[in-house]
């Protein structure tokens, strides 16, 4: 199954450069890049899942939340920089 | 098939929530336009109906990110909307769509030529880069949310869990964290059971993927999960979702 996603047309441009260098489509490329931010990421989510699970396990919802909010602060400084190029 | 249920239009903490946005005020805005203290806990409830901008936020913008009337003109280029209340008091108003918030950014009375009138404030702080909001104000809008999802994502998943065990094979729409829809299908059979997991990808913050499957299966392996995969049993995925697949014993 297929589906229509946005991204920007810059991007998009530079995936159908490289797509045609090495003869792959599009849509192609998008998949492979999402599997292989997965693969990268895959220890780093499995330590995310066994922290929230040990604070599901012991009721801990305020662990939970600081644990849900790690990354909080670069997010936040991350979207005061984007507002001001919005 | 069961329908995705409607987010309940409420007050929580610093912002009104909508089924599209929640609504708030920006700390700078809280302080130098409104005068009031900046406290650890703030509830934006506690000024409407007292505040008239804070109410005209609420009653205007539930019904639309829009105004009729754009702040102009603005140097940095950001669509600001013109909120009113009476014949003088002014807000100007972002929809940030990325961040799904509709911020009240400035407040000021409106005193037609006069120098202090809202909209000459409005673009001195728009020149000053003041008017939209600050890391602050981001920090505050991330934690509730944080908050919110780490209260109610360990008992939505497992209502739905119950749901759709007691019905294998349909499909059960809810939403976790009282916010990002999910969808929840269990196949049976002897003792092996089957949970299939699907969300929006677009929408759902990567950091809590873990805590996702946690709240469903606490006690599973995160190697347990097939994740992620690209497939659901008994709908088609829509634009944007991915899947998971816990394979378990039921003994």
């Amino acid at each position: 199954m297929s589906t229509t996603v946005r991204i920007p047309e810059d991007l998009l441009e530079d995936v159908r450069r490289v797509g045609a260098l090495e003869g792959r489509a599009p849509g192609e490329m998008l998949t492979q890049a999402w599997h292989d931010f997965v693969d990268r990421h895959r220890e780093e989510i499995a330590a995310d899942f066994e922290q929230a699970a040990a604070h599901i396990r012991a009721a801990d919802t305020a662990g939970l939340a600081t644990h849900v909010g790690r990354n909080r602060r670069s997010r936040a400084e991350a979207a005061a920089a984007s507002a001001q190029s919005a | 098939m069961s329908a995705l249920p409607p987010i309940q239009e409420r007050f929580h903490r610093g912002s009104f929530i909508t089924a599209q946005y929640d609504l708030r005020v920006t700390r700078r805005c809280l302080s130098d336009d409104l005068g009031r203290r900046l406290v650890e806990d703030f509830e934006l409830e506690d000024l409407y109906g007292s505040v008239e901008i804070v109410t005209a936020l609420v009653n205007q913008r539930r019904q639309g990110p829009t105004g009729t009337r754009r702040v102009t003109p603005l140097t940095s280029g950001h669509e600001m909307w013109v909120l009113s209340y009476g014949n003088n008091h002014r807000g100007a108003t972002w929809y940030q769509v990325t961040q799904r918030v509709i911020w009240l950014c400035a407040y000021g009375w409106h005193r037609s030529g006069k120098e202090d009138d809202a909209f000459n404030h409005f673009r001195a702080l728009d020149a000053a880069g003041e008017l939209v909001p600050a890391a602050d104000d981001y920090d505050d809008q991330f934690r509730e949310r944080d908050e919110r999802f780490a209260d109610l994502a360990p008992r939505d998943a497992q209502q739905l869990l119950t749901e759709a065990r007691n019905a294998p094979g349909v499909a059960f729409d809810g939403r976790i964290g009282g916010e990002h829809g999910v969808a929840v299908t269990v196949e049976a059979a002897d003792d092996l059971e089957a949970l299939w997991v699907a969300v929006d990808g677009t929408t759902f913050p990567p950091d809590w993927v873990g805590t996702l499957f946690a709240a469903f299966a606490p006690d599973a392996a995160f190697s347990d999960w097939e994740w992620p995969t690209s497939t659901f049993p008994s709908r088609d995925l829509r634009e944007g979702e991915w899947s998971a697949l816990l394979h378990h014993s039921l003994q």
